[in-house]
């Protein structure tokens, strides 16, 4: 299948700052894709020149084979002439309009037919459960429900392509997890292509078909979020999804995608033999491995195989899994097991770590 | 009830009588009989001829042929001045606030100047510069050809419309610019996004959205408009163009004084101000537009391209309007022996400014009493506002609310001859009190809102610590709150002063001989002498000018909520 939305070599720069680095990644259609990062990575200024909010300094930005941005031959199509639908962090409700307003602005603009009109901002009303409200001013709705009324908005408008700029940061826990449901369930059923901008990973991981993992302007890796999680392509993407135990230590057999990792103190040495990242080839390594990739045996054993003797510091039953975070002599390390063995604090354990699993960077 | 519930709930109530809450309301009801006793005046004074109810005055002043054009003549004034100064304002604040114009923060610098000028200053040095066959410009063109028909009438209603709206327009600005800049920047972009076009989105969501702070500001230029002697005096009068505010000034000072009749105008200036503000409400029905902000991404200004330098030069030509073509002016007329229509080295002289600074004594007398009243006014109003944005409580902020608004819904000249009829058979009429008193009372809004918007952001827990470790309310107050208030109190205390010296409308009917200000002399010189005018008005400007470099110094390194 072709692409649908592509961007090509896209940089911008603010004074000093380069905001995005040679940006280059391609969406199908009807594909929910995530751009996600800390703060401050390019995610928002590439969604924004996506959306013509924000003139890129160089690349070529493309919809459908056609062109919509290049610097090159001065092309720029305005924001208002892409015909995109947009849900932004604010909410952004036009506070002087009625909620129906707000939902008919984009069709009023468009010169969508007026007796077609009301059907269409009650439909979208309804698809975004707020049936009923249209009469009602914008302002005087909740939060979630004024972020559902953005959401209706944008896609009132069929348009091309929907832009989502960290749309559920602004609620609180339960009702994020709510629109996050409802927003991946409207996608699909209208079957709209959407960018979506977050720096929360579970939200990224639950909503995408497909993630990019930005970092300081640059694309870290660009993956389905089960490879992202499993096969981080960098430490930073391993260490940005997730929870992630890094130790430092020494790779000292390499083979083609393995390899052994002493990890040294000054009392003891422990070689542990893992994944090897393609993208390391100096001496030192860092051996990364999340609290589920390893098995936790009670008691004091002999030395094992990829094992780290430790100490139990905490210990939390969760129902489903039990949390813990044991010392060792090179790092405190996180664990989460399945099993319903009980620790207690002061317990000595033998952590085995996956070598199937774990990646040394 | 028993005895001890008794006690308690007893108790409660001389607690509750703190000496705050006293203060506060013995204060706030001194403010309103101040306002309320001059206006009940003012209509005893519309209704009443030696007791008797009478609307003889009323009557009077329907058979004045001029009546009708006199209220015509303020209505076109001041609406007209109302949508140009908006015109002004809003498009220079949009400008600096939301788009990427070059050199914002001079634009911004002196888009201000002409409030501090005042009106009277601008027109009187647009007056030196078009005025038939001796004006600098009008002089110059038909030199050089230019058909004299074809010069502008200074004294035309039109013309007066222009100045005022050039001077006035520095109100809307800052109402304007405080609005875009609090406003959501999403908000267009979501619109822009969703198929709005720069026009669409100006007017569908950014004007829309800012409507109700720029209507407020819209009727405060109207009312002022309505109630100003300023532009009307130095230009109407000699046209030939009375307005309301002019006729009730003629009525009290000119010979037959007719004081019912000059009242009856009075109501009837009063009358339109308040539909001014009964249609300003209506449109803003109960409409608040809250606005949630978006937190992190901060938005770039709207790129003009190409328009950028048009818009520069607009404001650039603005700033030389309102601004650099006053002041040149008025230091050349200053500078002259006698004003002759254009500048020659030959008639260069300083003796102006030191005859107006040590020689005349009434000029020399009006500086004094300028600065004194001013600054008496400023701290009793920087005092009262401290007292009364003390209490926190629901009734207490909405009856300030109300209370500071009422001076502002009345006419300047009408204030001024409310202020004369409530001091008229007391010792205090023939003093600079009764001037001092026009002042806190007319411009009291500006020193209460600096202060409660400051106080407003100073959390209670602060002040409720200080009390829970043992400081009584004085000592809480002195200690703690006045320390943190300190800039609002500095930038109130200044724009008071600024305020006042600069205050027309009202004083010209207070004066006696004595106690003139400033501007009173003005109007003395205006059609005396032109030069020494000149020079006096160069030399309030300097003072002016002066205490902006101060407040703007002052306000930049402290950041203080705009009082506006």
């Amino acid at each position: 299948m072709s692409a649908f939305l592509k961007v090509e070599n896209l940089s911008k720069r603010y004074g000093n700052h380069q905001a995005i680095d040679n940006v280059s990644f391609e969406i199908e259609e009807k594909k929910l894709f995530v751009l996600l990062g800390p703060s401050g990575c390019g995610k928002t200024t590439t969604l924004r020149c996506i959306g013509g909010l924000e003139k890129p300094d160089t690349g070529i930005i493309s919809i459908k084979n056609e062109t919509i941005s290049n610097n090159e031959d001065q092309i720029f199509v305005a924001a208002e002439k892409r015909g995109m639908g947009m849900v932004a962090q604010s909410y952004a409700i036009w506070p002087h309009m009625s909620v129906f307003e707000n939902i008919a602005f984009p069709l009023r603009m468009s010169k969508f037919d007026k007796n077609l009109l009301a059907n269409r901002v009650e439909e979208a009303l309804d698809m975004v459960q707020l049936k009923g409200l249209g009469t009602r001013n914008a302002t005087d709705l909740s939060g979630g429900q004024q972020q559902r009324v953005a959401l209706a908005r944008a896609i009132v408008g069929r348009p091309k392509l929907l832009l989502f700029d960290e749309p559920l940061s602004n609620l609180d826990a339960k009702l994020r997890e709510q629109m996050r449901y409802l927003l991946k369930e409207i996608q699909t059923e209208i079957g709209i292509t959407a960018v979506y901008v977050t720096h929360d990973q579970s939200e990224a991981m639950g909503l995408g078909d497909e993630l990019i993992v930005m970092n300081n302007g640059k694309i870290e890796q660009s993956d389905q979020a089960r490879s992202l999680y499993n096969n981080p392509k960098t430490k930073f993407v391993g260490e940005f999804i997730g929870t992630a135990n890094m130790i430092e230590g020494h790779i000292i057999q390499r083979e083609s995608n393995s390899c052994k990792i002493t990890l040294k103190n000054k009392n003891s040495e422990q070689i542990i033999k893992a994944r090897l990242s393609r993208h390391t080839d100096s001496e030192q390594g860092v051996l990364l491995f999340r609290p589920e990739w390893i098995s936790i045996q009670k008691g004091i054993k002999d030395k094992q195989e990829n094992s780290i003797d430790g100490v139990v510091r905490t210990y939390q039953y969760l129902g489903d899994r039990s949390e813990l975070i044991i010392e060792t002599e090179f790092a405190d390390i996180k664990a989460s097991v399945t099993d319903d063995e009980e620790y207690i604090v002061g317990d000595k354990v033998v952590i085995k770590i996956n070598e199937n699993k774990a990646i040394v960077f | 009830m028993t005895l001890s519930n008794q006690n308690t709930y007893i108790n409660n109530i001389i607690r509750n009588i703190s000496i705050e809450k006293s203060l506060f309301w013995v204060t706030a009801a001194l403010m309103l009989v101040a306002i309320l006793y001059p206006a009940s005046m003012a209509i005893r004074a519309a209704f009443f001829e030696n007791d008797i109810f009478t609307l003889a005055g009323f009557e009077r002043i329907l058979q004045l042929d001029t009546i009708v054009s006199d209220i015509w003549n303020t209505l076109i004034f001041s609406a007209g001045s109302m949508f140009g100064a908006t015109v002004i304002g809003v498009s220079l604040a949009w400008v600096n606030a939301r788009t990427d114009v070059p050199g914002v923060r001079a634009i911004e610098v002196f888009c201000v100047i002409p409030f501090f000028l005042s009106a009277f200053v601008g027109a009187i040095a647009w007056r030196l510069l078009f005025v038939p066959n001796a004006g600098m410009i009008s002089m110059f063109l038909t030199k050089y050809g230019f058909p004299e028909f074809l010069l502008p009438d200074i004294y035309s209603l039109g013309s007066m419309v222009f100045i005022q709206s050039v001077f006035y327009s520095p109100f809307m600005y800052l109402y304007a610019v405080a609005s875009f800049r609090q406003m959501d920047p999403t908000l267009e972009e979501i619109a822009r996004i969703h198929g709005a076009g720069n026009w669409n989105t100006l007017r569908k969501i950014t004007l829309s959205v800012n409507g109700p702070a720029l209507l407020s500001g819209m009727i405060l230029v109207f009312v002022m408009s309505v109630g100003t002697l300023e532009v009307p005096m130095a230009l109407g009068s000699a046209g030939g163009n009375y307005v309301l505010s002019t006729r009730i000034w003629a009525l009290m000072n000119n010979m037959p004084q007719d004081v019912t009749a000059a009242s009856a105008l009075g109501m009837i200036a009063i009358l339109i101000a308040a539909i001014g503000i009964i249609i300003q409400r209506r449109l803003l029905g109960n409409r608040k537009f809250t606005t949630v902000t978006g937190k992190g991404y901060k938005s770039k200004k709207i790129s003009l391209g190409r328009w950028k330098w048009v818009v520069f030069t607009l404001a650039i030509t603005y700033i030389i309007f309102a601004v650099i073509m006053p002041i040149v002016t008025l230091i050349l007329v200053a500078l002259q022996k006698f004003w002759t229509g254009s500048f020659s080295m030959q008639f260069f002289t300083w003796a102006n400014f030191t005859t107006v600074l040590f020689e005349y004594d009434v000029t020399a007398r009006a500086i004094k009493n300028s600065l004194f009243a001013c600054s008496v006014a400023a701290t009793i109003s920087v005092i009262f506002a401290l007292i009364l944005s003390q209490i926190r409580s629901r009734n207490a902020e909405a009856f300030m609310g109300m209370l500071v608004l009422l001076p502002i819904v009345i006419p300047g000249a009408v204030f001024g001859m409310m202020v004369l009829f409530a001091f008229v058979k007391t010792p205090i009429y023939n003093t600079i009190f009764i001037i001092i008193f026009a002042y806190v009372i007319a411009y009291f809004y500006l020193a209460y809102r600096t202060i409660y918007s400051v106080r407003l952001s100073i959390h209670p827990e602060l002040e409720q610590s200080a009390r829970i470790h043992g400081a009584s309310w004085f000592q809480s107050t002195r200690r703690i709150l006045t320390p943190l208030l300190k800039p609002g109190i500095v930038s109130a205390w200044l724009m008071s002063f600024i305020l006042f010296i600069r205050e027309f409308s009202s004083v010209m009917f207070l004066y006696r001989h004595g106690t003139e200000v400033m501007p009173v002399v003005f109007f003395m010189l205006m059609e005396r002498h032109s030069a020494r005018l000149a020079a006096f008005m160069v030399i309030q400007t300097a003072i002016l000018l002066l205490i902006m470099i101060i407040y703007q110094r002052f306000t930049s390194k402290n950041a203080t909520g705009a009082a506006f």
